[in-house]
């Protein structure tokens, strides 16, 4: 369900944060479910699962999992996000729009992929992340 | 060779040897001499982990390895941290392979360390920052935080820098010297040592 983008400049806790907050959006993952267990996510993503811990403990301390001990991670049943996938989806809009008229203006797939990510490495992680606790994390 | 190297470990555990001989697609009763070069190296492997370790110690372990099964060598390594709080000291020549793996790089010259890193703060801060000019430029110490190494020839220049607000600096006084091309890229661990040690 998680995919690791080793080029992107956003480091991998931050990736599984994303996105496993955006399974939770999409209804992908429920309210209650449980996450994959530390030792499989690590495993089957192949990254250090110190990693994993990391971005576990984060999304504990942001509200949107619960930790237990020995039986794994599971999804806040309180924790519903409100504005963000109105928002997403209006973004979403947007991207395609620009996307649509560069095509019409006879830029390749690869050349808008390539502004695309040279735009986002210009802008720093911590800027990226919407959430305010990211700073204070990233900080340390 | 299993029957063999268990008797020197007390703390041989079975179902590790078998999980690992499972994983890494290799049969209990084949003879060492009849392997390829990259079973060898995951019988090896095999051989370390079965006793359940605290500290593995693994050097140039890809060398011989197909991707298919350097995949399988750390998925396997990554499964022993997480399960059993192994803890890898990995030497390599393709630190790539170690990228999402690996929580700390230490970088070596002539066998003395020069640099030490986190992964992390690679991903998230190092940039490769290079610029084109139309006429050769001078470009002497320019006041930017973070700068680790330069390369300048007269119409393409390199940095790397260790910020990435300092590299964001960076690419702004360069559009403004004239630069016609200036592109910030995240740092393969691959480039970091090519350019560093």
């Amino acid at each position: 369900m998680i995919k690791i983008n080793s080029s992107t400049g956003l480091p991998v806790y931050l990736q599984i944060i994303e996105q496993v907050k955006h399974l939770i959006e999409t209804g992908v993952v429920r309210p209650g479910d449980a996450l994959p267990s530390v030792r499989n996510l690590a495993t089957q993503l192949v990254i250090s699962p110190n990693t994993v811990i990391k971005a576990y403990t984060e999304l504990e301390h942001q509200g949107v999992i619960d930790l237990r001990m020995g039986s794994g991670a599971y999804v806040r049943t309180q924790w519903v996000s409100t504005e963000k996938p109105e928002k997403i989806r209006i973004a979403a809009e947007q991207v395609k729009s620009v996307v649509a008229n560069l095509r019409a203006e006879g830029c390749s797939h690869e050349e808008i992929r390539r502004m695309f990510e040279a735009e986002l490495i210009t802008v720093t992680p911590v800027e990226a992340s919407s959430n305010s606790h990211a700073h204070a994390v990233n900080g340390n | 060779m299993c029957r063999f190297t268990r008797a020197f470990y007390p703390r041989w555990q079975d179902h590790l040897e078998s999980r690992l001989l499972d994983r890494f697609n290799l049969r209990p009763h084949s003879k060492v001499r009849d392997l390829s070069p990259a079973r060898r190296t995951l019988l090896t492997a095999t051989l370390a982990m079965a006793h359940a370790p605290r500290i593995l110690i693994l050097d140039k372990p890809f060398d011989d390895l197909d991707p298919g099964s350097n995949h399988d060598l750390l998925q396997a390594l990554v499964e022993a941290a997480s399960e059993e709080g192994v803890a890898l000291i990995v030497a390599t020549n393709s630190p790539e392979r170690m990228h999402t793996v690996a929580d700390y790089a230490i970088f070596f010259r002539n066998g003395e360390a020069v640099a030490s890193v986190s992964i992390e703060s690679v991903t998230r801060e190092w940039r490769l920052v290079t610029a084109r000019f139309v006429r050769p430029t001078v470009l002497s110490s320019l006041p930017i935080n973070g700068i680790e190494h330069s390369r300048v020839e007269s119409q393409l220049a390199e940095w790397v820098v260790s910020q990435s607000s300092g590299a964001r600096e960076l690419a702004t006084m360069l559009s403004a010297l004239g630069a016609v091309s200036v592109q910030t890229e995240p740092m393969s661990l691959t480039t970091l040592v090519s350019r560093f040690v």
